[in-house]
């Protein structure tokens, strides 16, 4: 499979943030989500993709480009959508076309108005005064209009009601057809991520924490759950997210760990929202552990 | 420079519809009402005009430009440079206009049109209007030079240090001006340094003009490199 984006080794550091070691890849025709926290690095992941800022060490290259020597050549190919408006917003999405047409070798009038139509967005309207699901389509429109191949979503269904946020998906889906094309799509829904992609990135406190396929994903993780007295004391380390109640306890465990448990303990598919919560329990839990050491 | 000037196109379309095109005529049209009503009231006017500039070089402030220009496939020094060279023609289009409008105003000596013929206010704008027609335009030149000199510098601290300082930004450079203008007024009066007025007098009008608006672009050119080079290694 040809890799339409390959991160090696990124590192980047600022304040008491970074980013260590990131290294992930996206091969054309898939949809990746890109998912973790608040603060784990999925923006700033993607502003280095971007070139919007500099990095510590690492490669990072699109279509088998450099981001930081080709990015004016990855940016002609590349659409990008933020989780908020970056147009002027007292202009109609005529006259935005106006003004993004020259910056791009490829843009095409006719396909950015056959898109607002399809979206039914109007092209007279001042675009501050659309909905968020219209300034996404907006975006969308003007991504599709340069014909990129590559389209990087920062966010975008966050804020966005539930028949918006479909039709979205439905558009990045629809889009993919093309099997030369690639989404990287950030997003703490995780619901949206199971919905289209296709592959799945996790980001945890600036680490990669899984990278692979969604349905490898799937089958590696699920959640045991029984009496804490039950757990052998040989798979106790290996719990992620140990959370005791009242009546018992809750943990997530990697598949391949789940033979030889005893018959009282249950466990059920991991989905992805399970992974996410369990990770940061377990962040907790180690940060509890620290204090308590000290 | 293609690409500057697409991004000085994107700013001039960006500001059209802030007003851009009204206020560039209305900035033409107080500068040679000016002259239609006399000296006197030039500076006022002229200032009105260039309030009317003012918002117009703020246009990258009001939406999310900054990502936009992440996502451009435009280098970042090409951005900060169009912008420079957009706030340079921001002035020198009313500047030509003015000066296209003030020369039939002038020679049609339009202030004949006005009431009270007669009067010792219309004497005064009489006595303005006889003197030569390159005084005028001087003034054109000049004021919109300080003008544009003025958007430059606080675009130039604006990026470095960013907009919020303006306010500061202009106030060193108008405390850096008198500053300047009392040394040299003092130096003058005690003949330490002799200015040959006689001399500046005498300049062409067209000279002056066209050694003006060099002046500047080439003030521009410099403002935009230095800029360009300390901003493209921010982050956006």
């Amino acid at each position: 499979m040809e890799n339409i984006l390959e991160i090696s080794g990124l590192n980047k550091s600022y304040g008491d943030f970074a980013l260590k070691d990131i290294s992930f890849s996206l091969p054309k025709g898939y949809i990746m989500g890109f998912v973790g926290q608040n603060g784990s690095g999925k923006t700033t992941t993607i502003r280095s993709i971007l070139n919007m800022a500099k990095t510590d060490s690492g490669k990072i290259s699109v279509f088998g480009l450099d981001s930081v020597n080709d990015t004016i050549e990855i940016k002609q190919r590349t659409g990008v959508v933020f989780d908020s408006l970056y147009l002027a917003e007292h202009l109609t999405a005529k006259q935005i076309e106006k003004q993004l047409k020259p910056f791009y070798n490829d843009w095409q009038s006719d396909e950015f108005f056959k898109r607002l139509k399809s979206f039914e967005l109007p092209d007279n309207k001042k675009v501050g005064e659309f909905s968020k699901g219209m300034k996404m389509k907006l975006m969308i429109a003007v991504a599709l209009s340069h014909k990129a191949e590559l389209i990087i979503l920062d966010e975008p269904t966050s804020g966005l009601d539930p028949v918006a946020r479909d039709e979205l998906l439905d558009i990045l889906s629809e889009y993919i057809e093309d099997e030369n094309r690639g989404v990287l799509f950030s997003t703490h829904i995780t619901a949206d991520v199971e919905r289209i992609a296709d592959f799945v990135t996790i980001l945890h406190n600036g680490k990669v924490w899984f990278t692979g396929e969604l349905n490898t994903l799937a089958e590696s993780y699920a959640v045991l759950k029984g009496a804490e007295e039950d757990i052998p004391e040989s798979v106790k380390e290996k719990l992620i997210g140990f959370h005791a109640y009242r009546n018992g306890f809750e943990a997530l465990i990697k598949t391949d760990d789940l033979a030889g448990l005893p018959d009282s303990l249950e466990y059920e598919k991991a989905n992805l929202d399970d992974i996410l919560v369990y990770i940061a329990k377990e962040d907790k839990n180690e940060r509890h552990a620290e204090n308590n050491a000290v | 420079m293609k690409d500057m000037l697409k991004i000085m196109r994107f700013d001039f379309l960006t500001a059209a519809d802030t007003g851009y095109f009204p206020a560039v005529f209305l900035a033409a049209l107080s500068v040679s009402g000016a002259f239609l009503f006399g000296p006197g009231c030039a500076a006022a006017l002229i200032l009105t005009s260039i309030c009317f500039i003012l918002p117009l070089t703020s246009v990258a402030e009001k939406s999310e430009f900054h990502k936009l220009y992440g996502i451009l496939p435009v280098k970042r020094k090409n951005i900060t440079r169009g912008r420079f060279l957009y706030i340079f023609m921001l002035h020198f289009i009313p500047e030509m206009i003015a000066l296209l409008l003030l020369k039939p105003a002038f020679t049609l000596k339009a202030y004949r049109i006005l009431p009270n013929q007669g009067s010792a206010s219309l004497q005064m704008i009489e006595n303005a209007f006889s003197s030569e027609f390159r005084s005028p335009c001087m003034i054109i030149f000049t004021v919109f030079s300080i003008s544009c000199f003025a958007f430059l510098y606080m675009e130039f601290t604006g990026q470095i240090f960013g907009h919020e300082n303006d306010i500061k930004s202009i106030m060193v450079l108008l405390l850096t001006v008198t500053a300047v203008v009392t040394t040299l007024t003092a130096l003058g009066s005690h003949d330490i340094i002799q200015v040959d007025f006689e001399k500046i007098r005498n300049i062409k009008t067209l000279t002056a003009g066209i050694s003006l608006n060099t002046l500047l672009f080439m003030i521009c050119l410099l403002l935009g490199e230095i800029t360009a080079g300390k901003v493209s290694a921010k982050e956006i």
